[in-house]
């Protein structure tokens, strides 16, 4: 086995705590409003979000659309 | 070792024999505990019963996270790629958002929602995407055009998904991700032929995406020009005509532009190595007169020789032998990586291939 130097650590949200942490960001980035989806600017809800980064000091969201999710990882490559 | 013969060991030996397997068994455990990736395989197979009998959150997190993680990681050791792998090895880690310990994202870094262990196959997919496009292709992706780097994306992802080994997940991507992006797309369709054909050569892998990363290293901190576009698609074109030609074809071996100097030599002919291995010496000497940068010699076993010349079957693997070990001797290189691996030719018969990156040392 090959030894590796770094692991790329993808931080997860199991998918009962969506809502737990979607109302920690609201309060946490003093975000008003609702979240929208960064690709199809759709609602965000705990039902339908997917994912989000910290982008240009931005948070950005995306929901579960498949073809939204295809288009927000592609976007946020480095 | 079948059930039955383990039976009939134990008759044989009795109770040595049952030492004996007791000590394998230790040693296969052994072998687990030391290696992260399979233990998280094992570690996911124990939640994962755990869950089902207990139906506990905490059981089926464990699981979804250690099964991802071990099957992503066990695929990516599968897949060749010079002395480095890639994507970069995987680790999940939960946003313990329920019990209030709440996470500050830093910028660039990427949450994902993971879906109920029922759909285990979805959370693969959708984290398979996120390494490889996070963690590949560093350093080229703002010089590559989308398609390409799509197309590029999209090869890497179904070679990780094919080294886990589960039909179910591969199909489903391919259904559902891989052939509609590339059918909607002529410029990622025409890309995507050649990176297909690039990489049924065995040269994917192991030589365009490693030119890739050492071109990343080299164009560092370089704003972005037509002219280090042409000389990716120019590398791209370059390997697709080495792919595709047929035996006896002709295609230029030398690809030299002002940041990828790079030289194949091809040890395919029986007749011209049964001979001597003087021209693939001279073919050699001829690339660092070039002050190449890399060196591929790719060589292809003659299996089907056997059949009806053995002999020269024979004659042919030491001759390929001798002339590795000529180059190491008599030239001032440095062997990066030496892979072996199976792939079909022109002909559709299967081939072994050998498959050495040297780097060549000016003084």
């Amino acid at each position: 086995m090959k030894k590796d130097e770094k692991k790329e650590v993808i931080k997860a949200i199991y998918y009962k705590e969506v809502q737990d942490f979607l109302n920690f960001i609201k309060s946490y980035e003093k975000l008003e409003g609702e979240f929208t989806c960064s690709i199809c600017k759709g609602k965000i809800t705990a039902q339908n979000f997917k994912a989000a980064i910290r982008w240009s000091g931005k948070i950005l969201f995306c929901c579960d659309k498949p073809e939204c999710y295809k288009i927000f990882t592609e976007t946020t490559r480095r | 070792m079948a059930f039955m013969d383990i039976v009939e060991f134990i008759f044989k030996y009795k109770v040595w024999g049952l030492v004996g397997l007791l000590v394998v068994a230790i040693l296969w455990l052994f072998r687990i505990l030391l290696d992260e990736d399979r233990s998280n395989i094992w570690r996911g197979r124990f939640y994962k019963v755990l869950y089902k009998l207990s139906k506990r959150r905490e059981a089926e997190k464990k699981y979804i996270a250690s099964d991802v993680a071990g099957c992503l990681n066990l695929a990516r050791r599968e897949m060749p790629f010079g002395k480095d792998l890639i994507p970069k090895s995987l680790k999940v880690e939960w946003i313990e958002s329920s019990s209030g310990q709440n996470y500050v994202l830093k910028e660039g870094e990427l949450v994902v929602k993971l879906d109920p262990a029922e759909e285990q196959e979805k959370n693969i997919i959708n984290l398979a995407r996120a390494l490889i496009q996070r963690t590949s292709l560093i350093g080229v992706r703002y010089v590559l055009e989308k398609p390409l780097e799509d197309t590029i994306d999209l090869n890497l992802i179904k070679n990780l998904l094919s080294k886990i080994g589960n039909r179910t997940i591969l199909d489903w991507y391919m259904k559902y991700e891989y052939t509609p992006k590339i059918e909607q797309d002529e410029k990622l369709k025409n890309w995507n032929s050649k990176i297909v054909a690039i990489d049924e050569r065995g040269l994917f892998t192991r030589l365009l995406l490693v030119e890739l990363d050492r071109y990343g290293v080299k164009i560092a901190g370089i704003p972005r020009s037509s002219e280090m576009e042409t000389e990716i698609r120019g590398l791209i074109e370059f390997l697709y005509r080495i792919a595709t030609k047929n035996y006896g074809e002709n295609a230029p071996l030398d690809y030299i532009t002002k940041n990828i100097k790079i030289g194949i030599l091809i040890v395919g002919e029986t007749s011209k190595i049964l001979l001597s291995i003087d021209p693939y010496i001279k073919a050699f000497i001829h690339r660092l007169n070039k002050q190449v940068e890399s060196i591929y010699v790719l060589s292809f076993s003659k299996d089907f020789l056997k059949e009806r010349d053995e002999e020269s079957e024979k004659v042919f693997e030491e001759m390929r032998t001798y002339l590795q070990k000529k180059i190491e001797s008599d030239f001032k290189v440095e062997k990066d990586f030496e892979l072996k691996y199976l792939c079909y030719d022109v002909k559709g018969r299967k081939r072994e291939a050998k498959f050495v990156h040297y780097i060549p040392i000016y003084s």
